[in-house]
């Protein structure tokens, strides 16, 4: 066994463990790294609520939207199976609009619904002129909303 | 024109992305350029002054450094 | 390996550059600029407006930042196992391109994300990664300012490079593996259309043929600087 084989070996096996290592601590971890959870997992109590920060992921449901007073609004988060109000005082962003991703941060209340601390809009991958989109909608090729 | 530059309100946003993408580029191949400018002028009074011998020792040191290369290459192919 | 052999030589890979380089330069040039006239004139998102813009600088550092040091990673693995000189040097070169370009993915990223999500930053998997990636490339560069002797230097460095190679699966998985907010890559999805997508995949080639140009380059420049060390070392010996 040459010298250069056995630095190949070496670096090989100092990588796999390596990769190994990393692969197991984010297993781990992997409850940790989710950005947010879904309203699906709020609903069934699969998520630490109490006295606890959490952010809740998903589509601002259709119709959902109310302005009750100047700065507070009320919309709903839904994944399509389960649904979470929400209310939040302060500016949305610009992204934010019915049938658009969003991620809210805040508590929940006792009664169940998320007092926001924070509206993130949560844009998917689909970059594409309004052009576009309407002639897709046209021949009826669009899969978006 | 304006309006373009405007970007819908969005300018503060978007040019500064350009500005500094392109800046970087910009900047680190200028820089780049400068160093090795001034390298190769200093490289060539070195060797200016240099006896023969010690300008093969110099480009052979500059592989030499890394121990068994490029011989240890060599011996495999 | 005969390969490998013939180009470990830095005379010989100095003389190809040379010959190559005003080639690559002009290329770069050319792509550059068309690829900024088409971004510039592509039409908007209907969803997110101009903001959209950013992505024509962000993809393109973005892709660099990771394709950059998965090079460095392969070129410090060559240099490790068969002492390759010129691997080694290719490796130090390209570490400054590649931490400039996560910088700039990093920031075009912000200033895309205060418009679009409502905040310049979250501590979601994939800006974590890429800055934990920003924080590696750091590292790589203050162990060669660090260690004096360049064989040694190397070897530190290399290993850094190995080690932190693990990160790339992670930056590039990490929209995928957990939900995050930032979105998953759409381009080879058919879910850019190709008004958008041809002048970003334009910016890409010149951003990718910019970094094999500069690095050449810097190649140069490294070997022309330890020619100057040799000499000075030579000197304080006789």
């Amino acid at each position: 066994m040459t010298r250069k084989r056995q630095r190949l070996i070496l670096v090989l096996s100092g990588l796999a463990a390596l990769g190994l290592a990393t692969g197991l601590t984010l297993y781990a971890l992997r409850d940790n790294l989710v950005f947010f959870y879904s309203p699906t997992q709020v609903v069934q109590h699969e998520v630490p609520v109490e006295n606890r920060n959490i952010r809740i992921g998903g589509l601002v449901a259709d119709g959902s939207v109310q302005r009750p007073a100047a700065n507070t609004i009320h919309f709903a988060i839904t994944d399509m199976v389960n649904t979470v109000n929400v209310t939040y005082t302060g500016l949305v962003p610009n992204l934010f609009k019915e049938g658009q991703g969003v991620v809210a941060e805040g508590r929940l209340g006792p009664d169940g619904t998320f007092l926001a601390s924070q509206v993130l809009a949560k844009h998917d991958e689909t970059y594409m002129p309004k052009e576009v989109i309407d002639a897709l909608k046209a021949s009826g090729q669009w899969k978006g909303n | 024109m304006a309006e373009y530059f405007a970007m819908g309100g969005f300018a503060w946003f978007i040019w500064p992305a350009y500005v500094v993408t392109l800046g970087f580029m910009l900047g680190i191949t200028v820089s780049t350029l400068r160093g090795l400018k001034a390298d190769r002028r200093t490289l060539a009074e070195l060797e200016k002054g240099a006896p023969h011998r010690q300008r093969r020792q110099a480009a052979a040191g500059m592989t030499a450094a890394q121990a068994d290369a490029p011989q240890g290459v060599a011996r495999d192919a | 390996m005969a390969n490998l052999h013939w180009l470990a030589n830095p005379g010989r890979f100095l003389r190809i550059a040379a010959v190559v380089l005003p080639w690559l330069a002009a290329a770069t040039a050319v792509l550059l600029a068309v690829g900024l006239w088409l971004a510039l004139r592509a039409p908007q998102d209907a969803t997110q407006g101009a903001p959209a813009k950013i992505m024509y600088m962000h993809v393109p550092s973005a892709i660099l930042s990771m394709t950059i040091f998965g090079a460095m990673a392969f070129a410090s693995a060559i240099a490790l196992i068969w002492r390759h000189p010129l691997a080694d040097i290719a490796a130090k070169a390209s570490a400054a391109i590649g931490a400039g370009f996560t910088a700039s993915c990093l920031i075009t990223g912000s200033l895309w994300g205060r418009p679009s999500w409502g905040t310049f930053w979250v501590w979601d998997a994939r800006l974590t990664s890429e800055l934990i990636l920003f924080f590696i490339y750091l590292g790589y560069i203050a162990i060669w300012q660090a260690i004096e002797d360049p064989q040694r230097a190397s070897r530190a460095a290399a290993i850094v490079a190995l080690a932190g190679s693990v990160n790339l699966p992670i930056i590039h998985y990490s929209v995928v593996w957990w939900n995050t907010l930032h979105q998953p890559p759409g381009l080879m999805q058919g879910r850019t259309d190709p008004s958008m997508a041809v002048p970003l995949l334009t910016l890409m080639g010149a951003f990718f043929l910019f970094y094999v140009t500069l690095l050449l380059w810097r190649m140069e420049r490294e070997i022309v600087g330890r020619k100057i060390r040799q000499f000075r070392l030579l000197r304080a010996q006789a």
